[in-house]
């Protein structure tokens, strides 16, 4: 896909998978390739920039456990991080809707579908 | 696979202020992601180093974002430092310009002030030299312009004693309210040796006006004389006040007249004293006054007593004609004494205010014809003696003429009185 659609929707995807429990990167980058069906591909070098940013605004913790012998960094979502997901679904939602309705597919949460 | 050398390979040198496990956890957390990699390709390709190709294919260069990562963690410190640099640098700048044009300020103002300086210098001596130039002795520009005056007066003749106590005022010959003569008034009082410093003055024409301590006074021009240093200025004075002359003023009156309303009018003037060509008026002299003999004697004007044509230095005075009359006048010399005429008492005023003599405006005088004048100078002891027969002569005249006038105006009265007599009875006989 075209990665400027990407860039807009890397928080609210790291933000989604980690809502379901703490993680960490590499987990992280592999769960939004699985849900995306190879849709979405979060490179290295997006995705732990993104992981420091939101940690640094507080919409993420992290911490440090030992696993396979390595230390890993696991992050989780804070309140404020759960808050700020709410916040960017139902905007991504409303602006998924505008555009659905735009080009004349089924609206999202709408009774009926179109045939 | 050992990645952490890797990783670490191109990070920046460790800071001071960097936090101490920065850079281990970025190289742990980028190393167990790229190990959790290379396992998962080593699983499909079965070859570390096709397996190790392909994680670094997939994950990117990772000490590139090694390096980002750190720099991201690092930049709030490394802009607050940088910033800190920044402003420190322009403050320096900012004090060096400061200091700069502080300099060159104090530069041209040390200009400006040695100019100043050496120019206040320059007028300085000039002024010195001009100084020095009008201090030195026979430079003609000092005695022409000022001259020391004094002021000596003495009494009777020039070699008489020293006058003192006398008032001066030296003043320059002008309008008062003139510069020249405001600033040149000297006024002082002569000293035990009758002298008055009156300090350097200018040369040219000047106005002592003396005044003795019993109100005589002097107006003295004096010329001050360029060329010189110093100028005396010798005044004769009087010693005294003037000697008083006892006059007595005797005249007959006719009979007839001696009980009639009548004054004799005469002007006693008072003349300047003179001595040694300077003449001192005897104004002020009030307290001299006038004695009466018989106690009907009046003064009008003049002398501090009871004024009313008062002025200069002619006076008239009105003497009761009482029988053969002898009014003793104490005057003081010189004088004259001048018969104008007998008045003829018209109206008689008395009151608390004014003279019980009549003023002069309600006399008929009759002028004397000939010249009766009577100088101190010329009369010898005490009585003076006035011949009035043609005056009486003239008065019995006025007289007749004047009592005419009065009948006529009393029969006019009279008449008129009788005509409003008659009117309110002839009103109450028709009511």
């Amino acid at each position: 896909m075209d990665s400027r659609m990407l860039w807009g929707t890397v928080d609210m995807l790291i933000l989604e998978v980690i809502s379901a429990g703490p993680s960490y990167g590499y987990e992280i980058a592999q769960t939004v390739l699985e849900r995306s069906r190879g849709y979405f591909e979060i490179t290295e070098g997006s995705l732990y920039p993104a992981l420091h940013r939101l940690e640094r605004q507080r919409l993420l913790a992290a911490h440090w456990q030992e696993a396979d012998g390595r230390e890993r960094k696991y992050y989780k979502l804070t309140p404020a991080g759960r808050a700020a997901l709410a916040a960017r679904k139902k905007e991504w939602s409303e602006f998924a809707r505008g555009v659905q309705g735009v080009l004349g597919g089924r609206i999202p949460g709408e009774a009926g579908e179109l045939a | 696979m050992n990645w952490l050398e890797t990783i670490a390979a191109e990070l920046p040198a460790p800071r001071d202020d960097e936090p101490p496990d920065l850079r281990r956890r970025i190289v742990a957390e980028l190393a167990d992601h790229l190990q959790l990699a290379f396992v998962r390709e080593l699983h499909l390709v079965r070859d570390e180093t096709k397996a190790r190709e392909r994680v670094l294919a997939r994950f990117g260069d990772p000490r590139r974002i090694a390096r980002k990562l750190w720099f991201e963690a690092m930049r709030e410190k490394i802009m607050s430092q940088r910033l800190l640099v920044a402003s420190s640098a322009v403050t320096t700048a900012l004090c060096l310009a400061m200091g700069l044009f502080l300099w060159r300020i104090s530069a041209q103002s040390a200009e400006a002030s040695r100019a100043l300086i050496q120019e206040t210098r320059e007028m300085n001596q000039a002024l010195i030299e001009k100084l020095g130039a009008l201090a030195a002795p026979g430079v003609p520009q000092q005695s022409a312009d000022m001259v020391h005056l004094t002021i000596r007066l003495v009494q009777k003749t020039p070699n008489g004693a020293a006058a003192a106590g006398y008032a001066v005022h030296v003043r320059r010959p002008g309008p008062t309210d003139s510069p020249e003569v405001a600033s040149s008034n000297i006024e002082d009082r002569s000293g035990s040796d009758g002298t008055v410093d009156c300090g350097l003055v200018r040369f040219g024409n000047y106005i002592a006006d003396i005044t003795t301590p019993w109100k005589q006074s002097a107006h003295i021009n004096f010329y001050v004389r360029a060329g010189r240093t110093e100028q005396v200025e010798t005044i004769v004075c009087p010693k005294g006040p003037p000697v008083d002359d006892f006059v007595s003023l005797a005249f007959d009156v006719p009979a007839d007249l001696r009980d009639r309303e009548l004054r004799l009018v005469v002007e006693i003037r008072l003349l300047p004293h003179e001595l040694r060509g300077i003449s001192w008026n005897n104004y002020g002299q009030s307290e001299k006054g006038i004695i009466s003999p018989d106690g009907t004697f009046y003064g009008y004007g003049g002398w501090g007593l009871l004024s009313k044509n008062a002025g200069g230095g002619l006076q008239r005075w009105q003497f009761t004609l009482n029988g053969n009359a002898r009014s003793r006048l104490r005057i003081p010399e010189p004088w004259t004494i001048r018969l104008t005429g007998v008045g003829i008492v018209t109206k008689r005023v008395r009151s608390e205010t004014e003279p019980e003599e009549p003023l002069s405006e309600d006399l008929v005088v009759v002028p004397a014809q000939s010249e009766n004048v009577a100088r101190s100078d010329t009369t010898v002891g005490e009585r003076v003696n006035f011949a009035l027969e043609e005056v009486w002569d003239q008065v019995h005249k006025a007289l007749a003429r004047y009592d005419a006038a009065q009948a006529t105006a009393i029969d006019d009265s009279t008449s008129e009185a009788a005509q409003d007599d008659d009117r309110p009875r002839d009103a109450a006989g028709e009511n």
